[in-house]
């Protein structure tokens, strides 16, 4: 098997595109231009020492994987800084979809799990109230981003065909995961009506699936480069 | 992961700040930092991307350190990219004298100090 000795960077470039890539700027930039900086001049000074390729390589991916916490605890740490409320209403499916990613696996296994595991109910009493929590405040925020956006009080975010593919299948994710969450009530009036917005649910997911697929197809392209 | 108390400098940002204020005013950036950090150790034992830059950021905004970027022109005549050069602040100098912050660091109030 040939080795790719300058996977590890490239790698490392994708993972700091991707996590700097919503943060606010100019912190954002930053911070890709110094990690940028820093892969060039390890890369250098193991050549100048003559440290082999690979093993540099392994090296510097090792430095990334060991970062990855405290780079996470750092993307989440911005988005406590001012401006960042009317950034997400601007650009809402960032968000909501951060949201259900957290949101439809927990359910999922919630639902599944609540016919046979019955260790499981007592910390149902937590999660339930605590996912319709979150269910409730992505609902709302979503409703305040359409407002705002049906008010034109904030710019129209251009994106490409792939970007509102993505914003479509999250606005219509939304509702249809709360509608579906009215299954966990039995109210057979209802059931028709749950059963329905589940489907819905379950196609705009796999539309979102698609959408992020490409997203990362695309990426995988030009993961060679590494950031200007 | 370590839980910070307010106004105290951890270990790692004592360490930056000595190594900052060796290199006084020339200053220093992030990869050189490292390997001063490292003392000469192996490339593998460099401290992680994320541990060392969410540091350095975290203390900028503290004013312990003042960062500029390096001319575009110089980096590019050798070949490389800016790097980002960090320094030590008046501030940073009292912090390490003292043990700690005067005040506790005010984060995310403002825009970021240069």
């Amino acid at each position: 098997m040939t080795a790719r000795p300058n996977r590890p960077p490239r790698l490392v470039a994708w993972w700091v595109e991707r996590y700097t890539a919503t943060a606010p700027e100019p912190d954002g930039a930053d911070r890709r231009a110094e990690v940028h900086s820093d892969l060039h001049e390890q890369l250098a000074a193991a050549a100048r020492s003559g440290v082999a390729s690979r093993r540099a390589a392994m090296a510097i991916g090792g430095r990334t994987l060991r970062g990855v916490p405290a780079d996470i605890a750092w993307r989440l740490g911005t988005e406590m800084r001012p401006g960042r409320l009317e950034w997400h209403l601007a650009h809402p499916s960032v968000l909501l979809g951060f949201l259900l990613v957290l949101l439809v696996p927990t359910s999922t296994m919630l639902d599944a799990a609540q016919g046979s595991a019955t260790w499981l109910a007592p910390a149902s009493v937590v999660l339930v109230p605590l996912l319709s929590i979150l269910g409730c405040c992505a609902l709302g925020f979503a409703a305040v981003a359409a407002g705002r956006f049906l008010l034109r009080r904030s710019a129209r975010p251009g994106a490409r065909g792939r970007g509102w593919l993505r914003r479509a299948a999250v606005c219509w994710m939304s509702p249809s995961w709360a509608a579906a969450g009215l299954w966990r009530f039995d109210a057979e009036p209802l059931e028709a009506v749950a059963a329905l917005a589940w489907a819905g649910f379950g196609v705009a997911f796999l539309v979102y699936a698609v959408a992020i697929v490409g997203h990362l197809c695309a990426r995988f392209l030009d993961l060679g480069k590494l950031p200007s | 992961m370590v839980f910070r108390r307010q106004g105290i400098l951890l270990p790692l940002e004592r360490s930056i700040l000595e190594v900052a204020l060796a290199n006084d005013p020339v200053g220093v950036y992030g990869f050189a930092l490292a390997q001063e950090l490292a003392g000469g150790a192996k490339a593998d034992r460099l401290i992680a991307h994320g541990t060392l830059y969410k540091a350095l950021d975290r203390m900028r905004r503290a004013g312990l350190l003042a960062a500029t970027w390096e001319d575009g022109d110089a980096a590019a005549a050798e070949g490389r990219p800016r790097r980002r050069t960090y320094r030590v602040t008046a501030q940073g100098v009292h912090a390490l004298a003292t043990g700690g912050l005067e005040t506790p660091p005010r984060r995310h109030l403002g825009p970021a100090p240069a």
